[in-house]
């Protein structure tokens, strides 16, 4: 057809929309895994994700960041779909969260210092697992994968001063847990030693 | 202004982040010189925030969607002709390009025909909501009005002469700085446009379907004219014929 040579002209940036959307399909996936906790619910709420993407992409500025957008989406489909699931949004029951904290004594602060800068992935991974959730989603969406507060609260739909909040005492929690967990090894290695 | 620990624990993130101005920053250093549960609050969350900073890219590269997943997010892509299906935005951004494309065809450097087509059928989409910017049935009064506007000869056809169209007026396009006209008739209800562009491409007659309408192209007397409309492809070559006999008795 005489058109079709045109068509493909205007539509190319859509094209380019598409092929950087597709490139963050790992991240998306990750993050999916992160809230889901599950394999199959994650490709669910990713694809879910890029349809609605597709979908509503005249929505999206260009210029603006297409990763904290996509991000934005996966995160409120999954918020939505857990407040029709449970019909109640999530509480942070902060008063666990203050207990945990308080729990690190100040004893031995450079051994302590020590334990956390020494740790492994696969520690580092296991002590963010035992952060409460929403501590934990929120640090890692700002120390790992780098967005703003702004950006945060906007995925997270909390205002911003609570998502600087969350950040300092999950960023805090997840050292108690490092050197708790730190602490535990060392023993269990002191233990065998003998 | 003295801070209080609670004030602290409110902008910790950020002034660990490096996130605040100096004039923030230095009462906050100065609580946490004064105050040893703050200091270590803060040491704290200096050394979680390094912890992870350290070992995140090395966790996200752990994880890959898996090739199925890939697929299926491929094939939930639109189809072709995503322009319009995007909706408005998108199908304006097209018309923008088009119309700039279009320009380029009336200055002369390349007149193709699928262009003019496209170009006519977004101005269409895009201005039937807007309605004519001169408003009359009277097609003398019309030409009258456009030669004073534009200088030059515009044939309005009056539509009634076997195409039952409704004469409305014609628009002014900013645009295209009224090099091309755009002519509103009303048909059953619908908006039919009749563009007419002056030294365009020649066509003995052509007939398009795009965006999910339908244009016919013709030339006559030197001048080429673009019908745009939903319809049958049949329905609207029937109008364009109808139109193209009163335009020849001109």
């Amino acid at each position: 057809m005489v058109f079709g040579r045109r068509a493909r002209f205007s539509a190319e940036g859509q094209d380019a929309f598409e092929r950087e959307a597709l490139s963050w399909i790992d991240g998306l996936y990750g993050a999916a895994l992160r809230l889901t906790r599950n394999p199959a619910d994650a490709e669910d709420l990713v694809q879910e994700t890029y349809v609605k993407a597709f979908k509503s992409a005249g929505k999206f500025a260009s210029g603006t960041n297409l990763r904290a957008w996509l991000f934005t989406i996966l995160h409120n489909h999954f918020l939505n779909d857990r407040r029709r699931a449970k019909g109640n949004p999530v509480d942070v029951n902060s008063e666990v969260v203050e207990r945990a904290a308080g729990d690190i004594s100040s004893a031995d602060e450079t051994a302590e210092q020590a334990l956390i800068q020494r740790a492994s992935d696969d520690e580092v991974r296991a002590a963010l697992e035992a952060v409460p959730e929403a501590f934990r989603q929120t640090v890692w969406l700002r120390d790992a994968e780098g967005f703003s507060y702004v950006e945060i609260a906007e995925m997270l739909r909390v205002p911003v001063g609570t998502v600087m909040s969350r950040i300092s005492r999950g960023r805090r929690l997840l050292s108690a847990e490092l050197a708790h967990a730190g602490h535990t090894a060392r023993k269990t290695e002191r233990m065998g030693n003998a | 202004m003295r801070m209080t620990c609670r004030d602290i624990e409110a902008q910790l993130a950020p002034f660990v982040d490096g996130e605040i101005g100096e004039a923030e920053a230095a009462p906050i250093a100065a609580h946490l010189e004064a105050c040893p549960t703050c200091r270590r609050m803060a040491t704290l969350e200096r050394l979680g925030r390094q912890a992870l900073h350290d070992c995140a890219p090395r966790l996200l590269a752990r994880v890959q969607a898996p090739a199925a997943l890939r697929a299926s997010v491929r094939r939930a892509i639109p189809p072709p002709r995503r322009a319009f299906r995007f909706g408005w935005v998108a199908a304006s951004a097209v018309a923008t390009v088009v119309v700039a494309f279009g320009l380029v065809a009336v200055a002369g450097v390349v007149r193709p025909i699928p262009v003019f087509a496209a170009q006519a059928t977004l101005d269409h989409l895009k201005c039937v909501r807007l309605g004519p910017s001169a408003t009359s049935s009277d097609a003398k009064a019309l030409e009258a009005s456009w030669r004073n506007w534009q200088g030059w000869d515009l044939h309005v056809p009056t539509g009634q002469q076997g195409a039952g169209l409704r004469l409305l007026g014609y628009r002014r396009c900013v645009i295209t700085e009224g090099r091309m006209a755009h002519l509103l008739y009303e048909r059953k209800g619908e908006i039919v446009s009749l563009f007419v562009l002056p030294d365009g491409p020649k066509v003995d007659h052509a007939e398009l379907e795009m965006f999910g309408q339908d244009a016919v192209l013709w030339t006559s007397h030197g001048l080429t004219y673009a019908l745009v409309g939903r319809g049958t492809r049949a329905d609207m070559a029937l109008l364009a014929s109808a139109l193209k006999g009163e335009l020849e008795g001109f």
